[in-house]
């Protein structure tokens, strides 16, 4: 049973449904033949077992006891094969502010684990499990097809859901846990909650069910349900607090939490159904090995508990904006790593066995490469070695992005240009504009122009150039060191002498020693962005020189009793958005050192391979 | 089996030009590759500020752009666990666990094989010293050398035909067992359900090469020109003394774990910013190699005397 209000102000005679679940239906819904490009292939090499597709069917839509017939319909890229949306025209339209009850009959066969909902033995997760009604705006009704790299949008309502499962399993759901109804060999689980825009749950016998309450001062109190598998018992503290750690830092940042509950699940072992976010309700994920410092499953159980505020409170049209929840939360998941936990180390899963990956059973951790996790450095690594930057603008429709580089444009691109924000601006003025952002998008989607006014309300300027370059615009940028050096002011060569006959210099050897020095510096990306260039000399001395970044190239010139040690273009690591951080600076008398060093760490590595190899003959 | 342990030990004591001679050999192959890495490096870490931050740490900042810019080649195989702590070694037993050696990187791929042979030469220099004595000099090694490549290229050959179809038997199981354990959802089942292939493949390597070690001492013992009747003869030894052949070969075996084990806790994690410490840390390094082709030499040698007890009586 669903009743619609209308609250947009013109009127609608029809309603758009998504049917998320027929995406595996066949091997020929957009969603699938998406799948293939993005190069993920869900079964890629394996028989799709029989039990794997899934499907939704609606047997019967009524409304006002009358049956109405539906179609499907592709409004994206009209494949008729695709049955992930269908329409039904209304006998008469629906005025603004009034309801409209539906009755719908409905059945889903759940799949072997597509997208992160499916079933596993006994382990069921299900998430738009239901024919799930798209968002009318007043530009009409917003139902995409279901694309392989983008989620989703739907409209915020009131959830009353029960579910029956078979007696002695535990169920974990969007909401509160209102009620269990034992009957028999089955029971009954009701859920509510208001304010929200979906509802999913699982379902297992073994999941161990821990709660605990989040109490901080100055924020409200959360009841915290944790769902752990068994395996798993011994890091539930963990999984208690990274979730309290998101809690903390969010709702101290952007604003509180307004739920007093949240539901963390633990999924069953190769389920892949884990990193994923739902209404009060996420998926996490662990292993049996995962030492602490490695960021895992701090990392993965903060960024899905940070989407409650980033995907929950603030919703957004993933199907366009994907970098809206994804990048804020991306952004927001390192920071609360790093208050809370400090660095992340480099971390190697071992101990495979052949012929298939299981990911590795025993993680080792490597202290020795810190990855600073509030510079989200690893994204930038992504970013450097993939196309995305000269793919799509972050303006172009997400579900129109190069499949592949979705997640490097959402996750990395946003992640990055926030940081880069906060270290320009300041972390209180970001801090400001993104709880402005929060207040004001809550329960909502907001549109990326009213993210963008928050921003800069909190910055208190304008900041239209900053936005065109990193959203409107796939701009690059990359600032240089072209050529830098000091020489003595000396002149060489003929000059005038005091009788005004021209005649060679010779040195003053009295003199104090004077120094001209020049440095050229270049902007090899279309992308512009104020930068400070750091000026070193031998005798210890520094100048900052501020640049506006505009011209294509820039030339200092100082004069002064040193000459030039080392000049860095951008010191502070602004602009992490600067593809090569290499060309930025210039030691005048560097060395070979740290190649040679860890050449020679290296080496160890070919001689170990060589003994491994020499073992097989 | 004290007495062959203690005479096998006393072989490599006495011929410590030989640990060097392989140790050398070790050395000089790696050499190219670490100058074209160095090369590598130099050029990914350029002439600016990295230079410090590098040397101070692995700088993840720098690593990151590194991987960008190396995705392939030589400069791929620079990664944080192959310089850090016992992550070489670890890499290479993954590799060898996963059956991945043999997709070594292209550029590392020419190196590798030159070694193999080099190391099928030495092991046939070596034996012929253990089994034989005889002259010292380089010339007689490097003869020696020569003259046994053929049989241990014969042994090799037998020895990785087996190892591919232990290692493709055992993926195709572990592929089965993935198949039927489509609904298992924990994964101490999962791993209980692979540590029988995991056991069999540790088991199947060692007595596969248990064996390849014996019908190399008997080939280089009776100079024989096919491997196949010292294969057979090897079987026939092992046949007969099977306590003594496997004993021979498993305390070595377990020096070398554990060897190896020890390098997984005292291995040095950090940078070398100073060439004191960068020299320490080689040094270690180099220490953890050459004790464990001290221990296969002891292993080699420990099989020859394992082999003369049985067929001298």
């Amino acid at each position: 049973m669903l009743t619609w209000r209308n609250i947009q102000s013109t009127s609608t005679a029809e309603l758009s449904f998504h049917l998320y679940w027929n995406a595996w239906r066949n091997d020929q819904s957009t969603w699938l033949r998406e799948d293939w490009m993005r190069g993920r292939g869900h079964w890629t090499g394996k028989k799709v077992p029989d039990d794997a597709w899934a499907w939704q069917q609606v047997d019967s839509f009524r409304v006002g006891g009358d049956e109405l017939p539906w179609r499907y319909i592709a409004p994206d890229d009209g494949n008729e094969d695709d049955r992930t949306v269908f329409h039904v025209d209304l006998p008469r339209a629906v005025s603004p502010g009034e309801e409209i009850e539906v009755e719908i009959d409905f059945r889903s066969k759940v799949p072997r684990t597509f997208a992160r909902v499916g079933f596993r033995g006994d382990y069921v997760f299900a998430a738009h499990w239901f024919p799930k009604l798209g968002v009318f705006t007043d530009d009409g009704w917003v139902t995409p097809q279901f694309h392989s790299a983008t989620e989703f949008f739907s409209d915020y309502g009131r959830y009353d859901v029960a579910l029956t499962v078979p007696a002695g399993w535990t169920v974990g759901a969007t909401g509160r846990l209102v009620a269990i109804e034992e009957q028999g060999e089955t029971a009954t689980h009701r859920f509510e909650q208001n304010d929200v825009h979906g509802f999913a749950w699982t379902a297992s016998p073994d999941f161990i069910s821990i709660e605990r309450r989040f109490e901080r001062p100055g924020l409200p109190e959360v009841d915290v349900r944790l769902l752990v598998q068994p395996d798993h018992l011994a890091q539930a503290d963990r999984l208690f607090d990274a979730s309290f750690a998101a809690l903390e830092s969010y709702g101290t940042w952007y604003g509180p939490y307004p739920y007093d509950y949240m539901t963390v699940v633990d999924p069953a072992y190769g389920s892949r159904t884990g990193g994923m976010e739902y209404p009060t309700f996420y998926t996490c994920g662990t292993r049996l090995s995962n030492p602490l410092g490695s960021g895992s499953p701090e990392g993965v159980t903060i960024h899905e508990a940070g989407h409650q505020f980033w995907y929950g409170v603030v919703g957004s049209n993933e199907f366009d904006h994907a970098w809206i929840d994804e990048g804020f939360n991306t952004f927001s998941t390192s920071r609360t790593e790093w208050v809370h936990y400090g660095p992340v180390y480099y971390s190697k899963r071992y101990f495979d066995p052949p012929g298939k990956s299981f990911g590795g059973f025993w993680r080792r951790l490597f202290p020795g490469l810190e990855w600073h996790a509030p510079t989200a450095l690893r994204r930038r690594g992504r970013l450097s070695r993939s196309d995305s930057l000269t793919s799509d603008a972050l303006a172009v429709p997400t579900w129109k992005h190069l499949p592949h580089e979705v997640g490097n444009l959402s996750y990395s691109k946003t992640a990055l240009w926030l940081t880069t924000l906060e270290r320009w601006l300041g972390w209180e003025k970001l801090q400001r504009g993104m709880s402005i952002a929060y207040r004001r998008g809550a329960y909502r989607a907001p549109t990326p122009e009213e993210l963008f006014a928050a921003l800069e309300e909190g910055a208190e300027r304008d900041l239209d150039a900053f936005f065109d370059h990193v959203y409107y615009r796939s701009a690059l940028f990359d600032y240089a060191v072209e050529k830098a050096g000091s020489r003595s002011v000396v002149p060489k060569g003929f000059i005038e002498q005091d009788d005004g006959e021209l005649g060679l210099s010779k040195p003053d050897d009295d003199a104090e020693p004077m120094y001209r020095t020049d440095v050229v510096v270049r902007r090899h990306g279309d992308g512009v962005f104020p930068v400070d260039i750091l000026l070193v000399y031998t005798d210890g001395n520094e100048e900052r020189v501020a640049w506006d970044g505009e011209d294509r190239w820039h030339w200092i010139v100082r004069e002064g009793p040193a000459k030039l040690e080392r000049v860095v273009i951008d010191p502070d690591r602004v602009l992490l958005l600067d593809l090569d951080w290499r060309n930025n600076s210039r030691l005048m008398k560097g060395d070979r050192f740290a190649a040679r060093a860890w050449a020679a760490r290296w080496a160890g590595w070919v001689q170990d391979l060589f003994l491994t190899v020499g073992g097989f003959l | 089996m004290l007495g062959v342990l203690r005479a096998a030990f006393g072989q490599v004591i006495a011929r410590p030009r030989l640990v060097v001679a392989v140790y050398v050999v070790n050395v000089l192959l790696a050499i190219p590759l670490v100058v074209a890495m160095e090369s590598v490096l130099a050029d990914s870490i350029g002439d600016g500020i990295y230079q410090e931050s590098v040397r101070a740490t692995l700088d993840g900042a720098w690593y990151s752009e590194h991987t960008g810019r190396y995705d392939t080649g030589l400069g791929s195989t620079f990664t944080p666990s192959s310089v850090l702590g016992p992550g070489a070694m670890l890499d290479n037993l993954d590799a060898w666990l996963e059956g991945k050696l043999v997709a070594v990187d292209p550029s590392v791929f020419g190196m590798v094989l030159l070694w193999a042979f080099a190391w099928l030469g030495l092991q046939g220099a070596v034996l012929e010293r253990f089994v034989h004595g005889g002259a010292a000099g380089p010339s007689s090694f490097a003869a020696a050398a020569l003259r046994h490549l053929g049989r241990m290229l014969q042994a090799a050959a037998i020895g990785l035909l087996a190892y591919g179809m232990l290692w493709s038997l055992v993926g195709d199981w572990v592929k089965g067992i993935d198949n039927a354990s489509i609904d298992v959802t924990s994964e101490v089942t999962m791993l209980w359900r692979l540590a029988p292939a995991f056991v069999l493949l540790v088991l199947g390597f060692h007595l596969v090469r248990l064996v390849i070690d014996y019908t190399k001492v008997a080939a280089v013992r009776e100079r024989s020109g096919f491997v196949l009747p010292a294969l057979v003869r090897a079987l026939s030894m092992i046949a007969r003394r099977p306590l003594l052949a496997v004993l021979g070969y498993l305390v070595p075996g377990l020096l070398i774990a554990a060897w190896m084990g020890v390098w997984l806790l005292v291995a040095p994690g950090g940078a070398s910013s100073s060439w004191v410490s960068l020299i320490l840390t080689v040094a270690l390094t180099q220490l953890f190699i050459i004790g464990r082709l001290v221990l296969r030499l002891f292993q080699l040698a420990t099989a020859v005397q394992v082999y003369g007890v049985a067929a001298d009586g």
